[in-house]
């Protein structure tokens, strides 16, 4: 192992010539590097390199210099690629200010040592000097970095220290292109523990030198900091099951197959879990950035959110929210507390939190005779409600069991989720793009023994070729939409009762609603589209009721207005 | 066989109410859906769903083997025999 330092230097003249002499002093060579320094300090440096020639039995000192200033990123990296071409096997990464104590080298040289394919990271020690705004916002990285790593194995990934194993950070250096200032010391780290590099902590004491120089500018390098950690965000979830994978594998080796082929139900976990150590706050922080990185790029959700709120607030009269950005933001953010409340349903958390349930007598009686019956549902508000009208029944009645067909090819995977979270399991996903007469026979046997069957009135599914999923139009907020006729076919196959089903939340309280629809749906085989017209209207009256009262609560983020295309 | 395959094809055309349609005009073996008997996919859940309530039949959600036991009257009528002998031989 051959060791160099890099120090990225941008006007620390008076500060990186005892830093210096420090390395060299410990054996160490050094590389500067001038990230577009004034006059004065470049003369500094300068200096500094001379110097080599003139001590000769002292490590050798090389000068850099980019002839403007490129950030510390930008000035680290140069650094790095001049010491791998060097031919050093790791690179000690410090500060030119001299907030580092380089009393630490030793330890973290013999770290690198009996660990050569490791990041030696330093785990900061701050003295008084610190000022304490510094300290809150790196509290927030660190939590972001957790995030982004699925793990705490980086406890403090700002601190400019630390040793990098060359031979894993060159393949890395095109990627951190983009990092190019103070998001750097973050980013690599990140990436590396991506790339399942080993990473080591060790102390370090740092203090704020008196009259040091911080290049630190709080609203730029604030913003390309959140910008960083959004990226690395999103590269999180690409890695998911990797990461995850990983974090299981030291545990629960069983978890491994199960988290490879299921990296969405990961996904979920993994949101759970945030909801579990950081709560409602971090969690909801965590959707507003993940939200507003949706607001913000697709164009296509937030103009369907948009069309749909101009449409209901001609519809109303104006009495439903105006369809500007800042609602349309605000509809996104409810489909966000929706999410959370699901998690909240799954972890039994909203029980305390009033529930109205209009046609509770019916859901008894079904209960009670043990008749199945299917709910045309909507995304409107939060399905997951569906388990209070479970909850509401009184204890000698068992709740019948409930099936709801859903268009995700997640559902086996969002089963076994289910089931691991709720273990008495009254609740069952199935996949409707794959409605086959077994589907059929499936649902009627699930009717026959008294469950419930929900599936939603108002999203068509893509399934080519199938006249199952045919759409019937009929104006909805003032134009003719498209609805799927599958929920009325299906009724009138399994023959039994139908009604509706819809849930909101409103000031703080959940509202879920069973109304009747027809006892029994009848399509006669010459005029079956016309005989279902009478029962569409019902549902989107019934509908657009709901949507009047909860605006920003009917989630259907696609052109709805738009004949849907089919694949041939 | 012969007459579990009358009786499929009357059951047939009694649940999906197919007017001016009798058991002789059904062909054993021609296809149900599409150009032989003109089933469409809405019949074919009425269908699936009959047949579950009067044979008490299940498939799995394999696509594969629903075609083949839709491909005809007869493979369906086969399918309900081996299914019942699966029942009886599940039930000594």
């Amino acid at each position: 192992m051959n060791t160099v330092a890099v120090i990225p230097v941008f006007n620390h003249g008076d500060a990186v010539g005892a830093v210096v002499a420090r390395l060299r002093g410990q054996g160490l060579p050094v590389i500067l590097v001038n990230d577009g320094c004034n006059a004065a300090c470049a003369q500094i440096l300068q200096t500094l390199a001379n110097t080599d020639t003139a001590a000769a039995d002292l490590p050798p000192v090389h000068l850099l210099t980019h002839p403007e200033n490129r950030g510390k990123g930008a000035a680290v990296m140069t650094g790095l690629a001049c010491a791998h071409e060097q031919g050093y096997s790791h690179a000690l990464q410090v500060d030119a200010d001299g907030q580092h104590d380089l009393d630490a080298v030793p330890a973290f040289l013999a770290a690198a040592d009996g660990q050569p394919e490791a990041v030696i990271n330093a785990c900061p020690r701050y003295d008084d000097s610190v000022p304490k705004g510094r300290l809150y916002g790196r509290y927030l990285t660190h939590v972001w970095v957790w995030i982004n790593t699925l793990s705490l194995r980086i406890p403090d990934s700002m601190c400019g220290f630390r040793i990098y194993p060359l031979a894993a950070v060159m393949p890395l250096l095109p990627v951190l292109a983009s990092a190019s200032r103070m998001d750097f010391d973050t980013e690599i780290l990140v990436r590396l523990d991506w790339a399942a590099t080993p990473i080591v902590n060790l102390p370090v004491a740092v203090r704020y030198p008196v009259g040091g120089l911080s290049h630190f500018q709080p609203l730029r390098d604030n913003l390309r900091i959140s910008a960083m950690h959004t990226r690395l965000f999103f590269g999180m979830l690409r890695r998911f099951p990797q990461l995850l994978a990983r974090h299981w594998q030291g545990k629960e080796k069983t978890h491994w197959t199960e988290i490879r082929e299921a990296g969405f139900v990961g996904g979920m976990r993994f949101l759970f879990w945030v909801y579990r150590r950081g709560g409602a706050w971090l969690f909801r922080a965590f959707l507003f950035v993940v939200m507003l990185w949706f607001f913000a790029t697709r164009r296509l959700a937030r103009r369907a959110s948009l069309e749909y709120l101009r449409r209901l607030h001609r519809e109303s009269g104006g009495a439903t929210p105006a369809p500007t950005h800042r609602n349309s933001f605000r509809h996104f953010m409810n489909f966000a507390d929706v999410i959370l409340d699901k998690f909240l349903a799954f972890s039994g958390e909203l029980e305390n939190i009033p529930c109205h349930i209009e046609g509770r007598e019916t859901l008894l009686s079904l209960a009670r005779e043990k008749r199945g019956a299917l709910l045309v549902t909507a995304h409107l508000g939060n399905l997951e409600l569906c388990r209070r009208l479970h909850y509401s029944l009184p204890s000698d009645c068992p709740p019948p069991r409930l099936t709801v067909l859903v268009h995700t090819r997640h559902a086996e995977s969002f089963n076994r989720m289910l089931r691991r979270l709720d273990p008495s399991h009254t609740f069952d996903l199935v996949q409707v793009t794959s409605f086959t007469p077994a589907t059929a026979m499936l649902l009627s046997e699930r009717i026959a023994a008294g469950g419930l069957v929900a599936i939603a009135g108002d999203r068509v599914p893509v399934a080519p070729g199938n006249a199952t999923f045919a759409t019937l139009e009929h104006p909805f907020l003032g134009a003719p939409a498209h609805f799927p006729i599958g929920p009325y076919v299906l009724a009138a196959a399994l023959g039994c009762p139908v009604f509706m089903l819809f849930s909101a939340r409103r000031d703080g309280d959940f509202f879920v609603g069973l109304r009747f629809l027809a006892e029994r749906i009848v399509l006669p085989r010459r005029a079956r589209r016309e005989a279902i017209v009478p029962y569409l209207s019902a549902y989107v009256a019934a509908l657009t009721e709901e949507c009047r009262k909860n605006p920003l609560q009917w989630f259907n983020f696609f052109p709805f207005w738009q004949a849907p295309e089919f694949p041939v | 066989m012969l007459e579990l395959i009358q009786e499929v094809k009357a059951f047939i055309i009694e649940t999906l109410d197919l007017e001016d349609v009798m058991p002789a005009d059904i062909d054993d073996d021609a296809p149900l859906f599409g150009d032989g008997l003109g089933l469409d996919s809405i019949d074919s859940l009425e269908l699936g769903v009959g047949l579950q309530k009067r044979y008490g039949l299940k498939l799995s959600a394999e696509t594969e083997e629903t075609r083949q036991i839709f491909a005809s009257v007869r493979a369906l009528t086969e399918y309900i025999v081996a299914h019942r002998a699966n029942l009886a031989s599940g039930q000594r």
